[in-house]
């Protein structure tokens, strides 16, 4: 690994003797181990010029001043460039003694939410030691606190403004949006990923490792990673260092063990808690006790004496928050004792942080989200120990983990005091026989294979623990037996602590896909989840679910395996494969032809396989069953009848799908005949932006553009910073812009490549299958292949005679013209292929500014910083809502489209119709210019230009939008008709077959409304009128005329069984409260004939301020009426 | 060599010229051809079939059922395959395709790739690919080739 070189003379001779750079004298250090550049070091630093260079600007006195250091060449060595740091590290003891006593302050405030004094302790870090991007991510941390996202913003502009450092640059804006409050971790990492994934392989991993750490699980690059901060102030440099040698210790590489272990020996005089713990890890120092309290309690916890830990932790941490293990045993104890959670009173901010830890660890459906709020807070200040051990405490529930276990060791590398888990990390670490003797030491011994005396530890702590300790211990060492015997005997029923009950399931589902025992790792994931489905989050599936696609599904089909492909998110082919294995085992091909479960469990499954699993996405992959669309779409209705008289809660779920299903259905018969388009644009391109990632990603726009208005914010494009970061410092200027215009653009740019390239129906995918798959290159080829004009390519990549053309020439040339003449055709064909090759492979293709390689694309969504400006001006001042904003993005991205499509049908029957033509006259005229006999290949070059222009006209013909406004409208034909297949679904054994009498051309928006309105009305006819349905006669009416819509419903009614005076009073009754408010207690309850709902509807939903009642009672018929003012409302279809 | 030969593939001009291509030089060939995924993938299923020609895009359904605008199988070859697999309908399979990048955004993949993949997946029966072009002769030959080396 080290590199040595052979030096001639000493090196404090040659730096003052040579007339070489010094610097890179001293430099070239870096190339040796560990050992030899301390001891050529020593010689060097007789040359005062040595230590100037090795610690540069190691203490800048203010944020500008950060990275001014001189950077060294990058060795690729790692001893080398540890060496250089660590030899900074001891020059400065007296600044990082300082700093450490501060750091341990500013850590308690923290946590106490003193965020005033923390504030304070940094300012006297900064002045009395130095600024560092350590000091800067807090004091981002700490002045969003205090001042909110307007202080934290106002700061990274006054940083902004002062300094033009790449580095700090990029990184102080990352600091400023991580640490605001509006910005969850999702969005921070959606946003950083988006930023920074153009970076290098090196890079990337680089800025992971600094601003995301978890997510990457493998850190490579570890001479990098130490020489990316060797410029950075000392502070840096120490925390660089520690972080180091904490990814070292963890690697299971002797030989980075072995720098870790030289380098913490060096260290050893600085008083640093870490340091401690690292010594300890590496058998440096043994364990001792260092806390009495301290181990009382792990003792108290581990005997199971959970009150005395709900007691006495609350004062230990009121002294010392920052024993995160504390936290851990606390809130645990509150579990273990079925408490709710109790405040320590410590702070409201530390009890507001435990409360979280807590949630966390109940695992019920709010812990994932609590679990999410402690990440913010630990990204916050991610270099702070308390930070490093709770993202331990959370990996867990969030899916975190690290290859070389940093994540977890964290936890004991820094600790206050030792952590007896150590024993589990290293088999180096030694103790103390006190320390040896505690029960908890005794415990984690057990667990970690040590040989204890069982008896004596059984004795004193419970059965179940006792239980669970050997189920632990059976899987650290892979004794998958002992594991089953031992998982197996608890009752997981009878578990109430989660945190148990979860790791539980946790090691016999790895157990049993160990054993290749799939039925059983399947049965108890679905069990468990359909228990409490945070009990499974941890579990990674993939692998398991890999092994059964690889070895051909080798389990049982059942409904099980069906509902664990679909919650493991595999796509449609593979939920088939599940179902159709299910459907196999009880005999039957279709979902629909299932019996229904009478026991409450299996039939809850059940519905959930139905609802979830049986999709038309999944139900189109029945490729044996179904013929066609159609019948997939059938089979969906089937399963939602189903689901809808077995699932009354969730009726109105089902009837919206099936009203969707319905409408979708006309569209479609709607665009077979209307449309020769291939292009489809709809609304559903932008789906993605119903994640509430991007919703907060707008708020957090609009926030900004709001606070723009009043204060002149600066701030730069991320991917310009990021470009000059890796450029190493390129002037900066110029690049200042408004953070609410980058927010917008960043925003947008996400909305685009949803649109572009989402996998359902991005624009280039419907351009690849629909257009640029073969079709156009065929298309335009065989006008030419039919008129013998075009040649192949042989093997050899040259183009063969045409040999239709060989006896017709001989009768007219000689030899010498009947090679030039196939020539001229090869030079042809040639041509036509370049063409048609840059068509469908530089010109019918996207563009756009993630994706911008293709130059020569037509379909261009690549917006120069004026139009974002435009569009920006645009919508700050009208969008107020996130719905609004993607309409107009979607509005906006429409029409680029229909313009880019329109450009390229003008391209193809103008520009290209031309270039061909002009190649063919050039044919011509080469032709005949070695013969004027030769009619009939001339005749055919015409016929060419003909068959093209035709050809070419069917082609542009293609690029047309096949879809507009449909699916935001419905027409009332198509309303009424959804509203009697609802009610027929719900009433499969009385069918009403309507007569409508509506306008086609009318279309209404809010359709759903008038659906509910319809299926109201439908459901009094089934119930008042006394008909059987093949007497029944219902006639539906719609007309609309001067901004008032009149529907009536009318129907025929069992004359002998209902009294018409009566039903008069009553409909007189309805009509005469019809004025009243709505009375909305009644409409809440399931009762009446609907019409309060009715008018519910109109007047909240349909937001009509005028509407009338009326009735008609004629003999057997009675009609109602509605006359609804509704005109911003509706639509008239021109 | 009388083998019994099913062909699936919805592009007509594609279909035609590699039918031209098998007939001349396999007269005694039975080919049978299917334009859609489905139909395709059934007809295999039902029957015996020596060796399958198969286009790696596919539409949904056949010609006559729907229009254009409905259902694509990007990677509907390699479906097929997958179902062969798991129905243990394995025969030798040769993809013709005329496209050297298949998928789009992280489901892109070039022609080199997918051999690689497909061959990963289905050694027991995949034997290869032809690129196929209306612009040149070489796939005939490589076509031939695959066709008789199995």
């Amino acid at each position: 690994m080290t590199k040595k070189r052979q030096i001639q003379l000493p090196i404090d001779k040659r730096l003052y003797q040579s007339s070489q750079n010094k610097f890179a004298i001293i430099s070239e250090l870096k190339r040796l181990s560990l050992s030899d550049f301390r001891k050529e070091v020593t010689k060097a630093y007789k040359h005062p010029i040595t230590k100037a260079f090795i610690l540069g600007k190691y203490t800048p006195k203010s944020y500008p001043e950060l990275r001014e250091s001189r950077a060294s060449f990058y060795s690729n060595n790692l001893e080398g460039e540890i060496a250089w740091v660590l030899e900074s590290i001891l020059l400065s003891k007296n600044e990082i003694g300082k700093f450490l006593q501060y750091e341990k302050d500013l850590e308690k405030q923290l946590l106490l939410g003193n965020n005033h004094d923390a504030s304070k302790i940094l300012d006297k870090i900064e002045n009395e030691i130095c600024y560092s991007y350590w000091g800067l991510e807090l004091r981002y941390c700490l002045v969003e606190k205090m001042s909110g996202t307007e202080g934290n913003w106002k700061f990274a502009n006054s940083i902004n403004s002062s300094t033009t450092n790449s580095y700090t640059l990029l990184f102080n804006q990352i600091f400023s949006k991580k640490s605001e409050q509006g910005v969850s971790c999702t969005d921070y990492h959606r946003s950083l990923n988006n930023e920074i994934r153009s970076a290098s392989h090196h890079d990337f991993e680089y800025l992971n490792y600094k601003l995301s750490y978890y997510l990457i699980s493998d850190y490579k690059q570890y001479p990098f990673l130490i020489y990316a901060d060797s410029l950075s102030s000392i502070i840096d440099r120490y925390i660089a260092l520690i972080n180091l040698l904490v990814e070292l210790l963890s690697s299971e590489d002797e030989s980075y063990t072995k720098i870790a272990h030289m380098v913490i020996n060096e260290m050893s005089a600085i008083d640093d808690n870490r340091i401690k713990r690292l010594q300890e890890f590496c058998g440096i120092k043994e364990i001792k006790i260092e806390s009495i309290q301290y181990i009382k309690i792990l003792e108290q916890y581990s005997m199971g004496d959970y009150e005395k830990c709900i007691l006495e932790i609350p004062n230990i941490l009121r002294e010392t928050p920052n024993i995160v293990e504390l936290w851990e045993i606390y809130v645990k104890s509150l579990i273990e004792s079925e408490k709710q959670f109790i405040p320590t009173n410590i702070s409201e901010y530390f009890d507001e942080l435990l409360k979280k830890l807590y949630v966390t660890y109940i695992i019920e459906n709010e812990s994932v989200q609590k679990a999410e709020e402690l990440l913010k807070i630990i990204i916050a200040a991610p270099n702070l120990s308390y930070a490093k051990q709770l993202l331990t405490l959370i990996s867990s529930t969030l899916g975190i983990y690290s290859n070389k276990n940093v994540i977890s060791n964290n936890l004991c590398f820094h600790s206050v005091f030792p952590n007896p888990l150590v024993l589990m990390q290293s088999r180096k670490t030694k103790c103390e026989s006190d320390f040896n003797n505690l029960t908890t030491t005794i415990c984690v011994k057990l667990i970690a294979g040590y040989s204890v005396n069982e008896n004596q530890l059984e004795s004193v702590i419970s059965q179940f623990k006792f239980n669970l300790y050997q189920l632990r211990k059976a899987f650290k060492q892979k004794n998958h037996d002992k594991c089953i015997q031992v998982g197996t005997n608890f009752n997981l029923d009878d578990i109430k602590n989660n945190i148990f009950l979860e790791e539980i399931i946790f090691i016999l589902f790895h157990t049993y896909y160990s054993t290749n025992q799939f039925d059983e790792a399947i049965r108890l994931y679905i069990t468990s989840y359909f228990k409490n489905k945070n009990l499974v989050k941890r579990i990674n599936t993939s692998a398991l679910i890999e092994t059964i696609i690889e070895k051909n599904y080798p389990f049982s089909g059942s409904i099980d395996s069906a509902i664990f492909f679909h919650l493991n998110n595999l796509d449609n082919y593979h939920c088939f494969v599940s179902i159709e294995m299910w459907l196999e085992s009880v005999n039957v091909r279709k979902p629909s032809e299932t019996t229904i479960p009478i026991n409450e469990y299996d039939l809850k499954k059940y519905l959930f396989i139905l609802e979830h699993g049986c999709t038309i996405d999944v139900l189109e992959k029945f490729y044996y069953d179904y013929d066609s669309k159609e019948e997939v779409v059938g089979e969906r209705k089937k399963i939602l009848s189903i689901l809808i008289q077995n699932s009354p809660l969730n009726a109105e779920i089902f009837i919206n799908e099936l009203t969707a299903i319905t409408q979708k259905e006309k569209i479609q018969s709607i665009l077979k005949e209307v449309n020769s388009g291939r292009i489809r644009l709809t609304a559903s391109m932008l789906d993605s932006t119903k994640e509430i990632n991007f919703q907060n990603s707008f708020q957090r726009y609009r926030l900004l553009t709001k606070f723009s208005e009043n204060f002149d914010l600066e701030s730069y494009d991320y991917k310009t910073l990021l470009k000059n970061f890796l450029e190493s410092f390129v002037d900066s200027k110029n690049l200042t812009s408004n953070p609410s215009f980058l927010s917008f653009k960043s925003l947008v740019n996400e909305l685009i490549d949803g649109f572009l390239y989402n996998k359902k129906n991005g624009l280039d995918g419907e351009l690849s299958t629909r257009i640029r798959h073969g079709e156009i290159e065929n298309q335009i080829r065989s006008v030419f292949d039919k008129n013998h004009l075009i040649s192949k390519k042989d093997d050899s990549g040259n183009y063969t005679n045409l040999a239709y053309w060989d006896d017709l020439l001989s009768s007219n040339l000689d030899e010498k013209s009947k090679n030039q003449i196939q020539q001229i055709l090869k030079e042809f064909s040639k041509k036509i292929d370049s063409i048609i090759q840059f068509l469908v492979s530089e010109n019918i293709q996207v563009k756009s500014e993630n994706y911008p390689n293709k130059k020569n694309g037509f379909f261009n969504y690549y917006f120069t910083d004026s139009y974002f400006k435009l569009l920006y001006e645009e919508s700050r001042r009208t969008h107020e809502t996130f719905e609004e904003f993607v309409e107009y993005i979607f509005s906006i991205l429409k029409a680029i489209t229909e313009s880019n499509l329109q450009n390229v049908a003008e391209y193809l029957t103008n520009t290209l119709r031309k270039t061909i033509d002009e190649e063919l006259d050039n044919l011509r005229k080469s032709i005949t210019s070695i013969s004027c006999n030769l009619i009939e290949l001339n005749g055919n070059i015409i016929d060419v230009k003909v068959e093209f222009q035709n050809e070419i006209l069917d082609v542009a013909n293609w690029f047309i939008v096949a879809d507009s406004t449909i699916e935001t409208a419905m027409d009332v034909r198509t309303i009424i008709e959804c509203s009697f297949e609802s009610s027929n679904i719900q009433h499969p054994n009385t069918i009403i077959q309507p007569v409508i009498i509506a306008d086609e051309n009318l279309l209404l928006h809010n359709y759903k409304h008038f659906i509910f309105i319809l299926i109201n009305l439908i459901e009094n006819i089934r119930h008042h009128s006394k008909l059987p349905n093949d007497k029944l006669e219902v006639i539906v009416t719609v007309s609309y005329d001067q901004d008032i819509l009149r529907f009536s419903v009318k129907n025929n009614f069992n004359k002998d069984m209902i009294n018409t005076s009566e039903l008069i009073s009553t409909f007189e009754r309805i009509k005469k409260k019809w004025k009243d408010d709505v009375d909305q207690e009644y409409v809440n309850k399931e009762r009446g004939s609907g019409y309060e709902k009715i008018k519910k509807i109109l007047v909240y939903d349909i937001k009509s301020k005028k509407n009338a009642f009326d009735f008609n009672i004629d003999g057997n018929t009675l009609e109602v009426i509605f006359c609804i003012e509704i005109s911003f409302n509706y639509q008239i279809n021109a | 060599m009388h083998k019994k030969i099913l062909f699936i593939e919805d592009n007509l001009i594609k279909m035609e010229a590699v039918l031209q291509v098998m007939q001349l030089n396999y007269p005694h060939a039975e080919i049978t051809t299917k334009d859609s995924f489905r139909s395709g993938l059934r007809e295999l299923i039902a029957n015996q079939y020596d060796i399958l020609l198969l286009d790696m895009s596919l539409p949904t359904w056949d010609r006559e059922e729907v229009n254009k605008q409905e259902g694509f199988e990007r990677f509907g070859g390699e479906t097929i395959m997958r179902e062969m697999k798991r129905k243990n309908k394995q025969i030798p399979t040769i993809v013709i395709t005329m496209f050297s990048e298949f998928g789009i955004g992280k489901s892109f993949i070039d022609l080199i790739d997918l051999d690689k993949h497909l061959k990963n997946e289905f050694n027991e029966f995949y034997r290869g690919f032809v690129k196929y072009s209306s612009s040149e002769k070489k796939w005939e030959v490589e076509l031939i080739n695959a066709f008789n080396r199995l």
